[in-house]
């Protein structure tokens, strides 16, 4: 969806909703707007096609090169090419009208392509800013290009000597030298360092996704050693609700959800596996390299184990359409995602604007595009394995065998009888698919090509439905249909021997071991099969793909996994540190997390950037020793407000140097499940089928259905798990008021909360003060008291007189006397705060 | 635009306006400005794509409401009258149409004639079926684009590319582009509303009105005629007037707080208006769908003192009283859950679904003429797709994206003329062929934004609603 989107460089609109503001780029003119696209679309194919063969970097036949404006302005053996504006005057025109000269000499351009010249030149001959010559096939990069920042190997930096600077004391890891070498250079300073209550809440927000209790709260105050807060670093890190967190990062990147996403919207209900993986590596702190491996082909892993088949879900979280007669671009829309998604997610690249074209600023050739394709050409859904514990899949097996013994005559005499109204749909389900794929479904499996068995493949998913929504008891008749009646009945009896079925995994796996042939759509003359190679400017090599001794796979996506892992990748290493980053920090290094290209953002701090990727090469591509050292440090343990933020805003207006910490709203589902924790109703269970929103598991493991979101959490900027998402938006809206304050969710947990209160503490003080600690994990002050004092009588008089309340407040009015529906209030109105939902 | 905004610097203050400046966020901007500073300077309505307030191009139309036929009418059923196709009925496709793909496979079924009367109206003579003798009747006001044509083979791709450009899911409806594009009239209202005539039926759900990568502000509001028109717009009835006023009183005092001591944060000053507007909104919007002030007539120009139109007519009389009060976006479902969708019966599907839909719409078209807001309203009508001229099952029609009829209305559009054609049988669209892209385009164009200006930077890529396609057809406008 994104490759339609690249056409040209132009103002980029400020989104002043977002609180880290990225400032546009430079402006143009929407004439010129469309002018690029006018020479992207038509113009520059035009010249690749039919003129720079005789007339490029290779050949310059008449001394004329069309490659580059400046060499048509200067022209060849006849004269300038073209004379910008004046379609009479440029010789091109006249030689493409046979006037004169016979251009091209094997044949005239069609009148479309003639007139879009005449066009082109007429209108200013627009040419792309950041291009010199434009490419052949195989032409070379430009300088600019080849010294692009994100595709140089990482650079061995030293960490920069601070120690005149004024807050070298402050300093805890190398990160803070790095940061505040260039702090100095803005003459700009760190925040003094934040409160402990602050800066515990942070980490556990960041860590966990959830609030401190207030006895972990305190606990932490109260310690007041030296290593205190290293030792919470441990200690969270350690915490299995770590996984819970950090999981859903990952989970915005790879456009998780549980549903179809189409009409239908069916349900997958054995998506959550990918989840539970992902959350599980993030606890293990599965290396990074890993992590990677087991997304992209865990399938072709020796003794591929459950979670690995789990891992790759990556690739099985595309939109689908049960339904779609038209399979090739279906199975193309697949192909394209899984391209684009990776593209986004591993190399920070945005290869989908190479899809139809070049890269019109980055250095992606379309075959670029097309080479990691190829990495996925040979891909084949796989629904077909059973998921559970060695025990539970024995058990299964034996189980079957012996039901399927039991009854083998009794399902073949039925299958016998089932046969001609299941041939009769799948006659009448072919023929509703188009006439060139009709051929391929009749053929045997074995005659059809490696693309033919994919695009088969897709194709009897319909088929088999229709299969499963047939009424035998309605199609049969007569006699036959007595006789299935009775076989049913039959087979009926022995269902108590018969196992339920076991769920089975979305998984990824090859079409075999021969990839289809990989070519670019549309493309003029047919050339040989693009193979699996390393993008151009990285060198464009062959990625070593080991075909499979079984037969069942071409080893292809392992080997994309191992160029992707290869620490001589630049872009892999800066792109997953620089999310962690952040991830902590709320913006990166680079702003545009999912794009390193030159529509994204230059780091800040590009010394840092590559020396946290060497670090993280060198430390085991342990995540979790990352956000280690980047939580340790003193950035990370600055105040978010600092003393002299009016003067430092004017120089660094976004605080992109950190000389505070970056203050921000939770997440959705962080809000969420602060209001479970802090209702002290949270369903700790771990992993699992997804569950409704109404539930009290934490958010993660409730169900992500793409057309019909938990409103709460999409009112709250959360993503809609259909393209990869690197950063999200935070808004803020009435109808997120009316939700928080009206909807019966949050007033039900607030009357939860109250109860809870109510059994462990009976002063009013002391139930306000717990309400505060559950709530901002700190005590009200003697002010916030007294008014929440004032607060409970006020409430008790206007429930005693107008309030008819609601089942579960009689419950609670009844049970614990007046005085508890009031403290229901006090803790939903704190639930609406923004001291809840923000962190310092 | 966006470096007027970044050159000028804007400060914690107006900075702040500017970040509650768009869509809902819009709403705050009444709020604080009229607090903030003497009536004669109040800012404007503004929205973050459009800080100056100032459209790219001339406006012909301030508000839209699109009528939202869902499930596929037919449009050789209604607009587009092909004596040709009752000729040829019975025959098989001629092979000079060339190969399509249908989703039934009824590319090889028989032509299938259609049953209905044709006659012209109006001064400009226009052709209509006998199922709409009430839209019929505002001929003169139409421009019946009757070669449109969109990608969408199925219902979920066609009502996604109708409502956001892409048959895939992943893309800003043009709802949320138009409130990002140019915020909101109305500070106590939603610049974009849907309403459905079927709660939750709407095929693709809320998708449809969803913003994908743009920020959630911009996203479309299901408002209903009921008592509670938007979702949780009520306080709970457990929850006495006193009671929630000291809760409010209390939350304001909270987040007021926290948000002095945080003056570099603006985002804390939005949160505090969005809570004030929620509650007028609690005022406003039970009084725009409260119809006791509407005279009878006017209930029954809309055809509410009918069982068959009462719930269609008092959703589109509810879009009327919206676009009175500023909503922008009005996104009104007829026949959610493909109900429109006649692959059998044709006769039976179609007649019933006209007569629920004819005489509101027609009523809406009249009542906002002669309340003078036709001129600025553009009304438009029309399906995810038309529907073939080969026969399924007999009796009735297969999806036609190759090929469908739209209509439009009011706001700087032309009245009284057919823009484009099909070919002889109603299959592909011929003539100035319109793309759902061009449709977008030229839907924008008139609302007074270019759809190559109009970009939101998505993670640095530049993103437009029309995906770098589509042409503004001018044929449409007066």
């Amino acid at each position: 969806m994104s490759g339609s989107s690249c056409a040209s460089r132009t103002s980029l609109v400020a989104f002043l909703f977002i609180s880290s503001f990225v400032p546009a780029t430079e402006p143009v003119s929407k004439e010129s707007a469309q002018q690029a696209v006018i020479f992207e679309k038509t113009v520059r194919p035009l010249l690749v096609e039919h003129c720079l063969k005789c007339h490029g970097q290779e050949k310059q036949e008449g001394g004329l090169r069309l490659d580059s404006l400046n060499a048509m302005l200067r022209g060849g053996d006849s004269g300038p090419a073209i004379v910008v504006g004046d379609i009479e005057n440029s010789l091109l025109i006249a030689a493409i009208h046979h006037d004169g000269l016979e251009m091209p000499p094997s044949g005239k351009l069609s009148e479309d392509k003639i007139s879009a010249l005449a066009e082109w030149i007429s209108q200013g001959a627009h040419w792309p800013k950041v291009e010199g010559a434009i490419k052949n096939q195989s032409r070379g990069f430009s300088d600019a290009d080849r010294s692009y920042w994100a595709f140089q190997p990482l650079a061995k930096i030293q960490v920069p000597e601070v120690t005149a600077n004024p807050q070298a004391d402050r300093i805890r890891t190398d990160v803070d030298r790095f940061i505040l070498s260039k702090l100095a250079d803005r003459r700009l300073s760190l925040a003094p360092e934040a409160g402990r209550q602050a800066l515990a809440r942070r980490l556990y927000f960041d860590l966990l996704g959830l609030p401190p209790t207030p006895q972990e709260m305190r606990q932490f105050l109260d310690d007041r050693d030296e290593g205190a807060y290293q030792r919470l670093v441990d200690r969270l890190l350690d915490d299995r609700r770590y996984g819970e967190r950090w999981a859903r990062h990952w989970l915005d990147l790879v456009r998780y959800a549980e549903s179809d996403g189409f009409k239908q919207d069916a349900y997958r209900p054995t998506a959550y596996l990918y989840r539970d993986y992902v959350i599980q590596a993030f606890n293990d702190d599965k290396p990074y390299d890993m992590f990677v491996l087991e997304q992209l082909a865990g399938d072709e892993m020796p003794g591929a184990t459950l979670p690995r088949l789990a891992a790759t879900g990556f690739l099985r979280h595309w939109i689908y359409e049960y339904n779609q007669r038209d399979v090739r671009t279906q199975w193309s829309n697949i192909l394209n995602d899984l391209t684009d998604v990776t593209g986004d997610v591993f190399l920070g690249l945005s290869v989908g604007c190479a899809r139809c074209h070049d890269h019109k600023f980055d250095p992606l050739l379309q075959k670029d595009y097309y080479r990691l394709q190829a990495c996925f050409a040979p891909f084949l859904p796989n629904d077909s394995v059973p998921y559970g514990s060695e025990q539970q899949l024995a058990e299964y097996r034996e189980r079957l065998a012996h039901w399927e013994s039991a009854t083998s005559q009794i399902r073949n005499q039925l299958a016998e009888l089932e046969e001609p109204p299941r041939k009769k749909v799948a006659t009448t389900a072919i023929e509703k698919f188009p006439h060139d794929i009709r051929p391929l479904l009749r053929r045997m499996s074995d005659e059809r090509l490696p693309l033919e068995k994919q695009i088969a493949d897709l194709a009897f998913r319909q088929v088999t439905n229709e299969w499963n929504t047939l009424d035998f008891a309605k199609t049969l008749k007569g006699e036959d249909k007595q006789r299935w009646t009775t076989l049913r009945d039959e087979l009926k009896k022995f269902d108590h021997l018969k196992p339920a079925a076991m769920p089975t995994m979305l998984v990824a796996g090859d079409v075999g071991n021969v990839a289809p042939p990989v070519h670019i759509p549309q493309a003029k003359s047919v050339s040989e099969a693009i193979q699996p190679e390393s993008l151009e400017i990285l060198g464009g090599t062959e990625l070593m793909a080991v075909p499979s001794s079984d037969g069942k796979s071409t080893g292809r996506r392992t080997a994309l996994a191992n160029w992707i892992n290869s620490p001589d990748n630049p872009l892999t290493h800066r792109v997953i540190v620089n999310r962690v980053w952040q991830y902590h920090f709320g913006n990166g290094l680079v702003a545009n997390s999912s794009d390193f290209g030159r529509l994204g953002q230059p780091p800040t701090h590009p010394e840092l950037l590559d020396w946290l990727a060497q670090w993280f090469l060198e430390n085991g591509r342990s995540v979790k020793q990352l956000s280690r050292l980047l939580v340790t440090s003193a950035v990370y343990r600055q105040a978010s407000h600092h003393p002299a933020a009016t003067t430092y805003a004017r120089s660094d207006e976004h605080n992109r140097m950190l000389w505070r910490f970056p203050a921000r709203r939770l997440d959705a589902e962080q809000i969420r499940d602060a209001m479970l924790a802090a209702a002290g109703q949270m369903d700790e269970q771990v992993g699992g089928p997804a569950e409704a929103h109404t539930s009290y598991r934490r958010t993660i493991y409730t169900k992500v259905m793409r057309n019909t979101p938990n409103p709460l959490l999409s009112t709250l900027d959360a993503p809609d798990g259909t393209s990869s998402v690197a950063k999200r938006s935070t808004t803020t809206t009435a109808v997120q008021a009316l939700l928080l304050a009206n909807s019966p969710w949050p007033i039900e947990l607030a009357v939860k909360m109250a109860e809870s209160i109510i059994v462990s503490a009976s002063l009013l003080e002391q139930q306000i003060e717990v309400v505060y600690w559950r709530c901002f994990q700190r005590a009200p002050t003697d002010e916030e008291l007294a008014r929440a004092m004032n607060f409970l009588q006020l409430q008790a008089a206007a429930v005693a007189s107008e309030s008819q309340p609601s089942p579960a407040e009689k419950n609670l009015d009844e049970k614990y006397s007046l005085g508890s529906v009031p403290l229901a209030d006090l803790c939903h109105v704190l639930m609406n705060s923004s001291e809840f939902i923000y962190i310092d | 635009m966006a470096n007027r905004v970044r050159g000028t610097g804007y400060r914690s203050r107006r900075d702040m306006l500017l970040r509650a400046g768009a869509g809902f966020g819009a709403l705050a901007l009444h709020g604080l400005s009229s607090q903030s500073s003497s009536a004669s300077s109040v800012d404007g309505p503004r929205s973050a794509a459009n800080p100056t307030g100032a459209p790219h191009v001339t406006p012909l139309a301030k508000n839209i409401i699109f009528v939202f036929l869902e499930g596929g009418p037919s449009h050789i059923d209604l607009f587009d009258p092909k004596p040709q196709l009752n000729k040829l009925a019975g025959q098989p496709l001629p092979a000079s149409f060339g190969p399509i793909i249908t989703p039934m496979g009824e590319y090889d079924a028989p032509l299938m004639a259609s049953k209905r009367k044709w006659s012209r109206h109006g001064q400009s003579g226009l052709w209509f079926s006998d199922w709409i003798p009430h839209i019929a009747q505002c001929a003169d006001d139409l421009t019946v684009i009757r070669s449109c044509w969109g990608n969408g083979l199925n219902h979920s791709n066609g009502v996604c590319q109708m409502n956001t450009g892409s048959i895939l899911a992943g893309r800003p409806s043009l709802g949320a582009w138009v409130t990002y594009g140019l915020g909101t009239e109305n500070t106590n209202l939603p610049a974009f509303v849907v309403i459905e005539d079927e709660a939750g039926k709407v095929i693709n759900g809320p998708r449809n009105w969803s913003t994908a990568f743009m920020p959630a502000a911009y996203q479309g509001t299901p408002i209903g005629t009921g008592p509670e028109p938007i979702r949780y717009l009520k306080t709970p009835d457990s929850i006495g007037a006193s009671r929630q006023h000291a809760k409010i009183q209390l939350l304001d005092e909270i987040n007021r707080r926290y948000a002095e001591a945080r003056p570099e944060n603006s985002e804390l000053e939005a949160r505090i208006r969005s809570y004030e507007l929620a509650f007028k909104m609690q005022t406003e919007a039970p009084e725009a769908v409260n119809f006791a002030e509407e005279t009878q007539e006017t209930l029954d120009l809309y055809g509410i003192d009918k069982k068959e139109t009462e719930v269609f007519g008092r959703n589109c009389l509810l879009a009327r009283r919206l676009v009175e009060r500023g909503v922008r976006f009005v996104q009104l479902y007829h026949g959610a859950g493909s109900r429109w969708d006649a692959h059998t019966k044709i006769e039976s599907n179609h007649s019933g679904l006209c007569k629920g839909s004819d005489q509101p719409v027609a009523g809406l078209i009249r009542d906002l003429k002669q309340r003078g807001l036709l001129d600025s309203t553009l009304v438009i009508w029309g399906g995810e797709f038309g529907r073939t001229p080969m026969s399924e099952k007999g009796d009735g029609r297969d999806h036609n994206p190759y090929g469908f009829t739209m209509f439009m209305a009011g706001g700087g559009v032309k009245g009284g003329q057919v823009v484009g054609s099909t070919d002889e049988l109603g299959l592909h669209a011929v003539e100035d062929r319109l793309h759902v892209h061009d449709l977008h385009a030229s839907i924008l164009y008139l609302l007074g934004l270019d759809h190559w200006q109009l970009v939101y930077s998505n993670q640095g890529r530049p993103e437009r609603a029309t995906q770098n396609e589509g042409k503004v057809c001018r044929k449409l406008f007066a």
